[in-house]
């Protein structure tokens, strides 16, 4: 089999043995998600082998000319955050933009070995895969810049060539203060949940740091949510190829995509990406199809809905005022594949008032911009699955490996465990055999959000308190 | 089977909300009756007093329930009155206007553009807009036709004397077929049920349930789901994550007096769509050969238009009959409408971009993990003379289209801006909705997908003409009965 794992959206960063090392990396990751597969498949049916998983290592297998390929798409404003702001589109609006830790646990820090705080936000909130970032200038947005780079090629890349990644970030920064060494990890870096030292090693000293400074508080290069990697998409995608079953025996689907999610525990129920990305991997697998994922294998910016940004007087904003810088709009395949996308009025427009035209004078729908989620809320994303007809592969329906329990403002974020829930906080309660608990497990993800009582949490969310619902580590 | 409820369903106030919300007018008649408010606190008095005249849900199920019982037609014996009243006139009367949802706030002129709509003057528009047709109020009238316009009659002459002026008034009809609109499909065969019990504290669920409660997501009957009401009425419990159990209350906005007021209301979406047959007819000519010259041999004007619309005229759907009309399968509430698109991810049956899948994926392929939140209660009736009656290509006909919801901006507006009008979404590829979607852009050109069978790039056609223009309607507000009689004060 003669297939190569291009680097994303084609990217010209790797030199020739550097994307044999992207290919190798991306390799291993196919032979891992088809093991773990067949895992669960065997767990049903012994026999069970990769000829029967719906995923496909392409490096393995062959794609058949027939194949025919979909695009998965999913907004890419976040969903779980919206949940988490109880529904309050402004207050989501508001703090979409934060800097922080939750990704990785409510209360999380990072610490030296000595124990002293290091600073390695990311953008927290921003978790469909999509991250942008605001600039203002005298607090009126001037420009909006987004980006759907996975931070583990940054990772593959900077270990390979730290002078090109020097090189991309003066390049889409502006700037030329950035050194190799102001984007690696000084020190071994330890998570920390209580504040106390840690032995718990998050990045390793001179390792690449996507939480650095000039992709978090001065800047935007990348992806830097803990969930926002291509490994995690990769095995979303390729792990809810399993057909899965109920303990009643009932055909677990994507009729319901969060339902699904929690029964076969790949990604965050609460976001749009996750149990959509997962729903339709399974739909392909449902109908009899082997998929794998297209190469380039990547998430993209496939569209922003350019008519929805006015002038002032209510006339359409130019599309041309949406730049692409990285990726590429036409493609052999018809299937965008943009990676960095900026909105930014020329300098040479003016206002009604006779000075420059800002994004921050234009209207969203008919909202005057005042935050980058607006235009967030324009953006799709997408991935590509190439399918076909494998009649011979056997509809095997492996059981949940887990449910979901309900939490947060409303009882409406769901996290994933894999045990029964306490009494009254599961979501469903036909997915893993077994009774409610009567008390949740010391140390679950759950444990910060359910009271020992098995109560949920506070209903009610207020703006102070919404990042104590962030619980995260569910992955 | 057909008594079983979810734990928290909520008992509706049917007996105070409006009719032709929940429970549906569907008779073959009916007038929308247009005013504009001339003396603001008369308009407001007239409009308190006109509360006890509204049909409830009560009226039109108790009907519905004697008429099943007598064998009788399920028309009105009188006129079923129901009515809609726009932000800017809320305001104008000093009712509570601080609504959240910001389309309803801005009024439908004011959005056209956002819609993709095709320029149209809203000064000139014959129902809504900023001219003489401007609709303050609404009212939907239902019931036989002669009786319909002598009610309208008095209603007119009593809006004059109370501080208000008529501004606009249509019939619409459903005749030659129950059902059938001017392009020749069965319309409205597809609706959500709504969660929740009538008549109070009763056990007897709104929505009829004629299969046993045995599916992840909860459905009344084969392809309709059962949808928590906070969709469509505010002060309910809405679709959260999680379809067995109840979502957020859905409230109108912050302030305490505007979510008292709008309590077992919801909002109406009204769109006068003029529907153009002859252009359709002549893409789905022109569109059928270019397929036909593309390889796609067995293309015939009469599949185009039925795999646009992802059903054949009969209601009978592409999926479950791919190559001809079936009309007794379209005429099978139940059969018609069991299908999903989770086996069909190619659109090798129905086609991505299929009207019916852009407004509903069902579960199929779609963008939002929660599709069942983008649903609308739809309640509208055709206008104008049919073709067999009046073959006539200049004559003004089409649909008066209304829907109910509690967000014009994330329901009604979101399946035309972010569905329809996408030539992606919600499946991920496909083209725009061809029967009414449109493309704001330059050119206006708009795509349409059919998979190959046996694979390869799909067939395309592709049309800058426009065969519905919408042009007219408004966002209006439908109070609760005792919400309208409150304004008395």
């Amino acid at each position: 089999v003669s297939f190569r794992f291009d680097p994303p959206g084609w990217a010209p960063d790797f030199d020739a043995p550097g994307r044999r090392r992207w290919h190798e990396q991306m390799a291993r990751s196919a032979r891992s998600n088809v093991a773990q597969i067949v895992e669960q498949l065997q767990a049903q049916d012994r026999t069970a082998s990769a000829a029967d998983a719906f995923y496909v290592d392409p490096t393995e297998t062959e794609i058949p000319p027939e194949a025919g390929t979909v695009a998965v798409s999913w907004p890419g404003s976040p969903k779980r955050l919206l949940t988490l702001a109880g529904g309050d589109r402004d207050l989501a609006h508001e703090h979409a933009e934060d800097l922080g830790t939750f990704d990785y646990a409510q209360g999380a820090q990072f610490v030296t070995a000595n124990g002293q705080s290091v600073d390695m936000p990311s953008r927290h909130f921003q978790d469909e895969y999509l991250e942008w970032r605001t600039e203002r200038v005298d607090g009126v947005p001037s420009r909006v810049t987004f980006t759907c780079e996975a931070y583990d090629y940054w990772e593959e890349l900077f270990a390979h060539d730290e002078d090109v990644v020097v090189e991309r970030y003066r390049e889409f920064l502006g700037r030329d203060d950035v050194g190799a060494d102001d984007l690696r990890v000084p020190e071994d870096v330890f998570l920390s949940l209580d504040g106390r030292p840690s032995n718990r090693l998050a990045f390793r000293a001179g390792t690449y740091n996507p939480r650095n400074r000039f992709n978090t508080r001065e800047g935007i290069v990348h992806l830097t949510h803990r969930a926002n990697s291509l490994g995690a998409e990769v095995n979303l995608a390729a792990i809810s190829s399993a057909l899965r079953k109920d303990v009643h025996g009932r055909d677990v689907t994507g009729e319901d995509a969060n339902r699904l999610t929690c029964c076969g525990a790949f990604g965050d129920p609460n976001r749009n990406s996750d149990p959509t990305i997962g729903a339709a991997a399974n739909n392909v697998a449902r109908s009899g199809k082997a998929y794998t994922l297209t190469n380039p294998v990547g998430l993209y910016i496939a569209d922003f809905d350019h008519e929805a940004v006015t002038l002032p007087d209510g006339e359409g904003a130019p599309r041309e005022w949406w730049r692409v810088e990285r990726g590429r709009e036409q493609t052999d395949d018809g299937f965008e594949r943009i990676m960095r996308l900026v909105f930014e009025v020329p300098g040479d427009v003016r206002g009604p008032g006779g000075g420059p035209l800002r994004a921050g004078d234009l209207l969203v729908r008919g909202a005057p911009l005042v935050r980058g989620a607006q235009l967030a809320e324009l953006v799709t994303l997408h991935l590509m699955v190439t399918a076909w007809d494998a009649p011979e592969r056997r509809a095997i329906r492996a059981a949940c490996v887990t449910t979901c329990c309900v939490g947060g403002p409303d009882q409406q974020l769901l996290f994933i465990s894999d045990d029964q829930c306490a009494a009254g906080t599961g979501a469903f309660d036909d997915l893993l055999p077994g009774a409610p608990r009567t008390i949740p497990t010391a140390g679950s993800p759950l444990a910060t959000v359910v009271a020992p009582d098995g109560s949920a949490a506070a209903p009610v969310l207020t703006e102070i308190e919404l990042d104590a619902f962030l619980a995260g580590g569910s992955r | 089977m057909n008594g079983w409820l979810l734990d928290g369903e909520p008992a509706l106030a049917t007996d105070r909300i409006q009719g032709n919300i929940l429970a549906g007018f569907f008779t073959d008649h009916q007038l929308f009756v247009g005013l504009r408010i001339a003396d603001a606190s008369r308009a407001r008095r007239w409009l308190a007093a006109l509360a006890g005249d509204l049909t409830t849900v009560d009226d039109v199920l108790g009907h519905r329930a004697r008429a099943r019982a007598s064998d009788e037609r399920r028309e009105p014996s009188g006129v079923w009155l129901n009515l809609g009243v726009a932000c800017s006139a809320l305001a104008a009367i000093g009712a509570p206007s601080a609504f959240d949802d910001l389309a309803f706030r801005a009024g439908l002129a004011a959005r056209c553009r956002i819609l993709g709509d095709p320029p149209s003057d809203p000064r000139t528009w014959r129902a809504g807009g900023t001219g003489d047709g401007r609709l303050d109020v609404l009212m939907i009238l239902a019931g036989a036709p002669a009786a319909l316009e002598a009610r309208a009659d008095e209603l007119v002459a009593s809006a004059r004397a109370g501080g208000l002026e008529p501004s606009y008034r249509e019939a619409g009809s459903t005749v030659p077929g129950r059902g059938i609109e001017h392009f020749g499909f069965r319309d409205g065969v597809s609706q959500p049920g709504v969660l929740g019990t009538v008549g109070g504290a009763s056990d007897r669920p709104l929505t009829r349930r004629s299969i046993p409660d045995e599916r992840a997501v909860p459905h009344a009957a084969p392809g309709k789901p059962l949808v928590w009401p906070g969709e469509f009425v505010f002060g309910y419990p809405g679709q959260g994550n999680l379809p067995r159990r109840p979502g957020p209350v859905a409230r109108a906005g912050d302030d305490e007096q505007t979510t008292a007021f709008a309590h077992d209301g919801s909002l109406l979406v009204y769109r006068r769509l003029r529907q153009d047959v002859g252009a359709f007819r002549r893409f789905l000519a022109a569109g059928a050969e270019d397929l036909r010259r593309q390889g796609a041999h067995d293309m015939t004007p009469e599949r185009l238009a039925a795999l646009i619309v992802g059903r054949w005229p009969s209601g009978a759907p592409v999926t479950r009959t791919p190559d001809r009309d079936d009309p007794e399968l379209g005429a099978d509430r139940d059969r018609s409408n069991d299908f999903d698109f989770g086996d069909d991810v190619h659109g090798d049956r129905c086609p991505l971009a299929a009207h019916i899948r852009k407004v509903n994926p069902r579960a199929g392929p779609s963008d939002v993990s929660v599709p069942l939140q983008k649903r609308l209660l739809r309640r509208g009736i055709p206008y104008g003379p049919f073709v067999s009656e009046n073959p006539s290509e200049d004559v003004d006909r089409g649909l008066l289209f209304l829907s109910y919801q509690c967000s014009i901006a994330d329901q009604f507006e979101f399946l035309s801006t972010d569905w329809m009008n996408s030539p992606r979404r919600p499946a991920g590829s496909g083209g725009h909705d061809l029967v009414v979607g449109f493309e704001g852009a330059e050119g206006r050109r708009r795509d349409f997908e059919l998979a190959r069978r046996g694979g390869g790039p799909p067939f395309k056609v592709s049309t800058a003409e426009e065969w519905v223009l919408p042009a007219g309607g408004e966002y209006l507000f439908a109070p609760s009965t005792v919400a309208l009689a409150s304004l008395t004060g």
